[in-house]
């Protein structure tokens, strides 16, 4: 059996096939257009069959880094490529290539210009965040990780550019100040352990007073790369002429990375000071979670209302993860995958409801289970997702997190449930407004038109893998058991004083 | 005897062919084929670098013509690189000379050749007088070539501004000798070196002209308080005199600055000065670079920026600081060569692109240049994977090592600021339109240019791939140069 690096080429295939695309002339021509639209395409299903043939062939019964590879690189500094796939990882390569998949094919609808820089970005954007995913090597991990900066710029400059410059200035003093503050956190790692290995990392032993500090600038760090301090401002700032499907697959892809960076890193290196500080994690997103739910009732913009939602989403993630329990980190990373395609999802029924009603007024939009009822077919699934109704892969994640905080405390699950039921209850309100409310007498008049053959192609295959995880998410879970069960055996103390 | 100075000529095989090559081009020169004289000129350079590489290739450190001069692979490897940048140089240079006949005398290229051969003997040096020869002999061309080129009409304003600052840097060069020689009694490095290591009460005297030495090299390097000068002649100088100063000038002086601080300096500890002026630089360097606007006065603020990074491997003092430093020489000198190529294919009636705003838009013109100018700028400002952040972290690495948290600190913060200026031109050439009426710059196709952007490319991406070997080579260089001075 010939041993095929399928993991470097899952990385640098998307890279491949953007400098293709790179290569088209610069026409404004139609075939041009289609050409690179093709290329990325074909690009992208070749990683997501990738990604699933990884799936398929990752054995849940070993420990350590699968389909490992490792190269010398810069020998002086002890700096090797090194890539590896193990349980924490497997999940969210998948949902990468899901994501950027789903991208390209919004591609065809939504972007008219700047079609071939939009192709671009995401492909090598998914290139660096596949590659953080997988370098085992801190180095390795910090070029991809600040890989990311010029798709983000790209992306941001391009299609915030109706709002104003401020955005991506702010934007980018927060993406450079993380990228400082993780080489700081590497270059001290690397200068106590001298290799940039994570699995030689994890054995040493840093002072308490050094892991805190590490600890706190690795979580700052992942914070503002995921643009989760921004995110709530900048968002918002993005006029209306700026595309909400682009914007939210964007904010779901550095969703995975906030969360891939707390498993990784600050889970598995500094486990005492995780449990010491979680307190602070927790007040901070039930506050979120409270602010989120509050926005919504009282918002009537649908944009708006999507992006409190996956605040939500990430707050209640995290709620899960620093449950340090078998339950919330699983259900913590089964939501983060659900809740990106959830939430991808609803931005294209939401993109699609701006192109037939040329607003995001929920109450200015009439009845539409009149006119669209393919298109309220899927809506209806999409808020069932949201409401974690059973079958849905939400349900999945957002049970095993509630069980996850029951573990903590039986009060803050009262609290939490009781919120979530509240949030549930307020998209409900906002989907009878969309679908059934009249809005005037004469609405019989206006005939929006149904869905579109181009727009089914994009959300069958999310409502596809919704279902599929919901009903059957034992593959998922198997394959990630081992890895999380030995990272929660790291937070056995806790229990032990519970 | 006679035996001794022909075994010791010898060695000096690369200075003879230059020295000798020159007095006859000039020669040459009188019969007026100003065509093929340059092509002489650049053989002569690649005849000089092949016999550096390939003449004596495996001996050691040894001192020639009673212990005046140096020659080992230390002495060498910088030559060689000099000389590679130098062939890059001029090369690109041809075939915008070509299209200027009747402006450009002769003596162009052959002012270059004496340049590079003062620059050899400053750095293989080993005795104060030979240091000044060299000094002297790579000064008086670069006076003349400053005026060389008529098209700019301050030039003689701004050359006897260069001249005045130039003349300092060797004055205090000449003075901090000549205390040496005074209070020490010998002009040898080498026998400095001894006497220093053994004087009792050490006076201030001896403090006060080393600093004096070492400041008149730092004049080259454009550290901060001499980085005026530099800023200042920038603009109004022809684009290759400012090629020469950004990538050619700082590594001959770096070299010898690492002889002097390792060899008859290592006994007076001048880390503090030099973590003082680099830190300076980070800071001065970045904060003025986010003014500029026009062309050649950018990257040499960027220069500035940088040879603060450069001189921060040398502060620390330890092997492989300084093996960070001579890698990001080696880097810097064929990024900033290929920079300047990219500028150099973009022009309008014969003039080369001026200001930076002038160049909106280009990226999607020209999308080669685009992408090269961008490599550059993100290698410049230190975004991995480029070799720019490779060399970067390799310095950092060093710093955390040694304790230097402060110097570390505000190294990157000054990067911080440097990324936000060379991201501004990456932006300016892809997401800006030029407006109506704006200079616009056609590319003109310029095979020179066009290869010695593909070999600064290929370097960039060659040593992302495979950096073992030149750390490997660094490594074995510095080795030896340590055991030849202990």
């Amino acid at each position: 059996m010939i041993k095929i690096p399928i993991l470097s080429l899952m990385i640098f295939l998307p890279l491949i096939g953007s400098f293709f695309i790179l290569m088209i002339k610069q026409d404004d021509n139609e075939t041009v257009i289609r050409n690179s639209r093709i290329v990325a395409l074909v690009t992208s299903i070749t990683n997501v069959c990738i990604s699933f043939i990884v799936f398929y062939k990752f054995d849940p019964l070993i420990l350590e880094f699968q389909f490992f590879e490792n190269l010398v690189w810069i020998k002086a500094l002890n700096v090797n490529y090194c890539v590896g796939v193990d349980g924490i990882s497997l999940p969210f390569i998948l949902i990468t290539t899901v994501l950027v998949f789903i991208a390209i094919l919004v591609s065809w609808q939504y972007v008219q210009d700047h079609i071939k820089e939009y192709l671009i970005a995401f492909l090598v954007l998914e290139t660096m965040i596949l590659g953080m995913f997988l370098s085992v090597d801190l180095f390795l991990f910090y070029v991809f990780y600040e890989g990311i900066f010029i798709p983000m710029f790209l992306i941001i400059n391009i299609w915030g550019r109706y709002s104003k410059f401020i955005p991506s200035f702010k934007f980018f003093i927060y993406i450079s100040l993380s990228s400082i503050l993780l080489l700081v956190a590497i270059l001290i790692m690397y200068s106590m352990t001298g290799s940039t290995n994570i699995l030689d990392i994890i054995k040493h032993n840093f002072t308490f007073l050094l892991q805190i500090l590490l600890w706190i600038i690795l979580f700052i760090s992942f914070f503002l790369k995921s643009l989760m301090w921004p995110l709530y401002k900048w968002i918002f700032d993005i006029s209306y002429k700026s595309l909400i499907p682009v914007s939210i697959i964007f904010v779901s892809l550095l969703l995975n990375v906030w969360c891939y960076g707390i498993l990784r890193f600050l889970f598995s290196l500094f486990p005492v000071v995780s449990a010491f500080l979680a307190w602070f994690v927790y007040i901070f997103s039930v506050i979120i979670i409270l602010y989120g739910l509050i926005s919504i009732i009282t918002k009537n913009n649908l944009r708006i209302i999507i992006s409190y939602l996956s605040i939500i989403y990430v707050s209640l993630i995290n709620l899960g993860l620093f449950s340090f329990s078998l339950e919330g980190i699983q259900g913590g990373i089964i939501l983060a995958i659900s809740s990106s395609l959830l939430l991808s999802a609803l931005s294209i029924c939401c993109g699609i409801i701006y192109d037939r009603y040329s607003t995001y007024n929920i109450l200015k939009i009439g009845r539409i289970i009149d006119h669209m009822p393919n298109y309220v077919f899927i809506f209806t699934f999409f808020i069932l997702s949201i409401i974690a109704f059973p079958g849905t892969s939400n349900f999945i994640g957002q049970i095993l997190i509630l069980i996850g905080i029951y573990k903590v405390s039986g009060w803050l699950f009262v609290f939490i449930l009781f919120l979530i039921i509240a949030t549930f209850i307020s998209v409900l309100i906002v989907y009878k407004n969309i679908v059934f409310d009249r809005v005037c007498k004469d609405e019989e008049s206006f005939l929006a038109m149904d869905l579109v053959f181009i727009e089914k192609v994009i959300l069958i295959p999310l409502i596809f893998l919704i279902l599929c995880i919901g009903f059957y998410p034992k593959p998922l879970l198997n394959k990630m058991k081992l890895t999380t069960t030995l990272l929660v055996e790291k937070y056995s103390f806790i229990y032990k004083n519970r | 005897m006679l035996n001794d100075f022909a075994l010791d000529i010898s060695f000096c095989f690369p200075e003879l062919i230059l020295a000798i090559s020159s007095i006859v081009c000039i020669f040459f020169g009188l019969l007026g084929v100003n065509k093929l004289l340059r092509s002489f000129c650049l053989l002569i350079l690649i005849a000089t670098l092949l016999s550096i590489i390939f003449f004596n290739a495996e001996l050691e450190f040894r001192t020639l013509f009673d212990g005046a001069y140096v020659f080992d692979s230390f002495t060498r490897y910088f030559k060689v690189v000099i000389l590679i940048g130098c062939i890059l140089i001029l090369f690109v240079s041809f075939s915008y000379l070509d299209k200027e006949e009747g402006n450009v005398s002769f003596e162009y290229p052959i002012l270059w050749l004496f340049a590079i051969l003062g620059l050899f003997i400053m750095i293989s040096s080993n005795n104060l007088i030979v240091l000044l020869i060299g000094l002297e002999l790579q000064s008086i061309p670069l006076y003349v070539l400053m005026t060389i080129r008529k098209e700019y009409s301050v030039t003689n304003n701004v050359a006897f501004r260069y001249f005045v600052f130039g003349n300092l840097a060797t004055v205090f060069i000449l003075y901090g000798g000549s205390i040496i020689y005074g209070l020490l009694g010998t002009i040898n490095f080498s026998e400095i070196a001894q006497k220093l290591k053994f004087l009792e009460d050490s006076s201030l005297m001896i403090y006060v002209a080393a600093l004096l030495v070492i400041l008149g090299v730092l004049f080259k390097i454009m550290i901060v308080p001499f980085h005026a000068w530099a800023i200042d002649i920038c603009e109004n100088v022809s684009i290759f005199v400012v090629i020469f100063i950004n990538a050619i000038f700082p590594i001959a002086a770096f070299s010898f600055l690492i002889r002097l601080l390792m060899g008859p300096f290592s006994y007076l500890s001048c880390s503090i000065l030099l973590v003082t002026l680099s830190s300076l630089s980070l800071i001065i360097g970045s904060l003025l670079a986010l003014h500029q606007k026009y062309v050649k006065s950018f990257i040499t603020c960027g220069s500035v920026f940088h040879m603060g990074y450069a001189m921060m491997g040398i502060a620390l003092e330890s092997q492989k600081g300084i093996e960070a430093t001579m890698i990001y020489l080696f880097l810097y000198m064929f990024t900033i060569i290929a920079v300047f190529s990219c500028f150099m294919c973009l022009s309008k009636q014969g003039i080369i692109v001026k200001q930076i705003r002038h160049m909106s838009g280009i990226g999607r013109r020209i999308p080669f240049l685009g992408f090269a100018l961008t490599t550059f700028m993100l290698s410049l400002a230190g975004i991995p994977p480029l070799s720019g952040f490779l060399v970067r972290f390799n310095v950092f690495v060093e710093l955390v090592k040694s304790e230097f948290y402060l110097l570390f600190t505000i190294a990157l913060l000054s990067s911080l600021i440097a990324i936000i200026y060379y991201l501004n031109i990456v932006r300016r050439i892809y997401l800006k339109k030029p407006k109506d009426g704006d200079f616009l710059l056609e590319g003109n196709i310029n095979y020179n240019a066009i290869l010695v952007i593909c070999f600064g490319l290929l370097i960039n991406f060659l040593f992302i791939f495979f950096p073992n070997s030149l750390f490997s080579l660094n490594n074995k260089i510095l080795i030896s140069f340590f055991n030849a001075i202990n």
